[in-house]
């Protein structure tokens, strides 16, 4: 292995063993942690083992990819003449017997290698065929954009997921153990999968308080109600709610985070009856839910937040305020 | 994208070309051609060469792919000899694989889509032996220890099945199978190369990888088979014990030492590349990955104790063959750096070193 490739490899954590497993859940990551939050990583061509013209756009293309579907804050992947990262075509000696494509990954240099095994080498199985090197895609050639996606998820620091037995969740992530040829379900995935997501999300942050948290978790909300405690009749009241990411094991950098754009129903019980939305409460900045009411009843008043259907968020409801309804207007 | 209206036809089988005093030229990357080498014919070696005991040398050889201009794998070319001595240059088949050095001794497979032709070369000579021809592929081989048999791994010519693995008399060509193919199955997906390992002792592995896990299968000597699924690719076989990475995605990644009953120990977490060094000692010689080739951690296989060992500056520890695609004779507790941790790139800064005393020398200078 070039002296080089080496010099960036830091010690990841023990990928899983591809056993099946009956939990499903987001990708593990390797111990060595991420790299920085939104970082830039560029790469260029290795001297003298630069890929095919038909591969390159395949390879930018899965950079691409990355960037476009990591819904966090993942590093970012960018093609330049000069850079500590590079990538490869042809066999490098830091790829074990089986892998079309490996890498590795070092966090305190935030640097990176990626090997593609050359078109024609030859498996126990047959050839390997990258599909972007033929005009007419055959069946069982890998997309090289698939194969790059998957690649640069391990150099954020993703392992591959663990699936289900038989894998019906194969799906849920590009960054898998057995990649698929074409026409197999996923052999041309390019975006990463709600699995990968999760992890990213979990590891690197979200970008924005608004963005959807990956189904593949399902984290524990928090939503607190605040309003006046009394009121007089015919008064319009307004009612505050807030709306965050309780921190648990599972939340990692997400943990306290606020929940934006989302739907916060206010709801209020009268005496003797039960529960009664009354409106959507207006979404604001910085997990900030409002609702002006007019009073004309004591009553309780709570918010809600019902587990959506596409965001691994559970469902929250705020503690109870009741507001007394004083001296009403004949 | 691209048009691709013809299939390469391949070289023709083993073709050796002495390039005595050959220096630089094959470490800087990639060869192209555009058309299918012409080669020349191996000169045959006398007969007795197979076994004789004879001292040829350290031997070591280097495998490089060969690319047509649009980057497709046409051929692959071989680099082989004895340090201190004449380099011989040959192109084999897209489909093709050496094994060794042994004594000397280079075993050399080539298939051109047709046939499978296995050649047992005489390092220092650049004459071959050819060791038979097979209507299955030959995926590889190794040679025995007393050097009269091969060990082939095989698959099916069609439909690829793994067809086992295979003992073959260099004398007379009997054949047995001693292992039966292993089917793929749904954890470790289809086997994308089986590794074949023989320890000091006799023992034989063969080790099935998928596309990121491996199976290994151990006999043990007496007719049993031990299989050990979940595994990474294999780094050596020693009394009895199995030493393999962890299935990781790549390195660094653990090392785990599998005794013959079973029992799986991990001797070292987060590896770069490893090497088992034999001797009365059999030892684990990992370069360590923020420094690679300034200081070998050694791994006493039995006790697990360990120790600091320094390497010779700028210098690579050479994996095993199946990673290197490289691959020198050394003695028995000593491993081989080299300037890309490839043997063969140049040839002169190769440097053994002795595990045990931390001695360092020129192969083929070490007495």
């Amino acid at each position: 292995m070039p002296r080089r490739a080496s010099a960036v490899m830091l010690a990841l954590a023990l990928a899983t063993i591809p056993s099946a497993a009956s939990a499903h859940g987001p990708d593990p990551f390797f111990g060595d942690g991420p790299m920085p939050k939104d970082h830039p990583l560029t790469f260029q061509w290795r001297s003298g083992r630069v890929p095919p013209a038909w591969m390159q756009p395949a390879i930018h293309a899965g950079a691409s990819d990355s960037d476009a579907s990591r819904a966090s804050r993942a590093p970012t992947f960018r093609y330049a003449s000069s850079s500590s990262s590079w990538i490869m075509y042809g066999s490098d000696a830091g790829c074990g017997p089986g892998g079309i494509a490996c890498f590795t990954r070092s966090v305190p240099t935030t640097s990176f290698t990626m090997s593609f095994r050359p078109q024609g080498h030859r498996f126990d199985w047959g050839a390997l065929r990258w599909c972007q090197a033929y005009s007419s895609w055959p069946d069982g050639c890998y997309d090289v954009e698939n194969v790059a996606l998957d690649e640069f998820g391990h150099v954020t620091g993703l392992a591959h997921h663990v699936n289900l037995e038989p894998p019906t969740d194969y799906l849920d992530a590009v960054v898998q153990t057995v990649s698929r040829t074409k026409p197999r379900a996923g052999w041309n995935a390019h975006a990463y999968g709600r699995c990968d997501v999760a992890r990213l999300q979990q590891r690197y942050d979200v970008p924005s308080f608004a963005t959807r948290i990956s189904t593949c978790i399902s984290l524990v909300t928090g939503l607190t109600l605040s309003a006046p405690t009394s009121a007089t009749f015919g008064i319009t009241v307004t009612f505050t709610a807030r709306l965050s990411i309780t921190t648990t094991s599972g939340s990692y950098e997400l943990g306290g985070n606020w929940l934006d754009g989302r739907v916060v129903v206010l709801q209020r019980r009268l005496s003797g009856g039960g529960w009664t939305d009354i409106t959507t409460m207006t979404p604001g900045a910085s997990g900030t839910y409002t609702a002006r009411v007019t009073m004309n009843n004591t009553a309780d008043w709570q918010a809600v937040f019902r587990a959506p259907a596409d965001e691994g968020l559970k469902a929250s409801a705020s503690s109870v305020i009741r507001v007394t309804v004083n001296g009403a207007v004949l | 994208m691209v048009s691709r209206g013809r299939a390469w036809l391949g070289p023709p089988i083993v073709a050796l070309a002495i390039a005595g005093g050959f220096a630089g030229g094959f470490g800087g990357g990639l060869r192209t051609t555009d058309a299918a080498p012409a080669g020349w014919d191996a000169p045959p070696c006398p007969p007795a060469m197979p076994g004789d005991g004879a001292d040829r040398g350290v031997g070591w050889f280097r495998l490089e792919p060969v690319l047509d201009a649009e980057g497709w794998l046409v051929a692959q070319e071989i680099q082989l000899g004895v340090m201190g001595g004449a380099t011989h240059v040959a192109l084999l088949d897209a489909e093709s694989f050496a094994s060794g050095p042994r004594g000397g001794r280079i075993v050399i497979g080539t298939d051109d889509g047709k046939r499978s032709r296995v050649h047992v070369v005489d390092a220092a000579a650049g004459c071959a032996v050819e060791a038979g021809t097979r209507r299955d592929v030959v995926r590889s081989a190794i040679l025995s220890a007393d050097g009269t048999r091969l060990i082939e791994h095989r698959v099916d010519r069609r439909s690829r099945a793994d067809l086992g693995v295979w003992e073959v008399s260099l004398a007379g060509g009997h054949e047995v199978r001693l292992l039966a193919g292993l089917p793929a199955d749904e954890a470790h997906g289809p086997t994308f190369s089986t590794v074949l390992v023989d320890g000091s002792e006799g023992e034989l592995a063969a080790v099935s990888c998928g596309e990121a896990a491996c199976r290994a299968r151990v006999l043990d000597g007496s007719g049993g088979v031990r299989l050990t699924p979940g595994i990474g690719d294999p780094i050596g076989l020693a009394r009895g014990a199995l030493v393999v990475y962890a299935p990781c995605p790549s390195l660094p990644c653990g090392i785990e030492r599998i005794d013959a009953n079973g029992t799986r120990t991990e001797l070292m977490a987060g590896a770069g590349h490893a090497v088992l060094a034999g001797g009365d000692d059999p030892s684990l010689v990992v370069e360590q990955p923020e420094d690679p080739g300034g200081h070998l951690t050694v791994v006493a296989l039995d006790s697990g104790a360990v120790r600091a060992i320094a390497g010779p500056p700028g210098l690579r520890l050479q994996p095993a063959a199946h990673r290197a695609f490289a691959a020198a004779e050394t003695p028995a507790a000593s491993v081989l750096l080299a300037r890309d941790g490839r043997v063969g790139g140049d040839i002169a800064a190769s440097r053994l070193l002795d595990v045990a005393t931390g001695r360092i020398s020129v192969p083929g200078e070490e007495e």
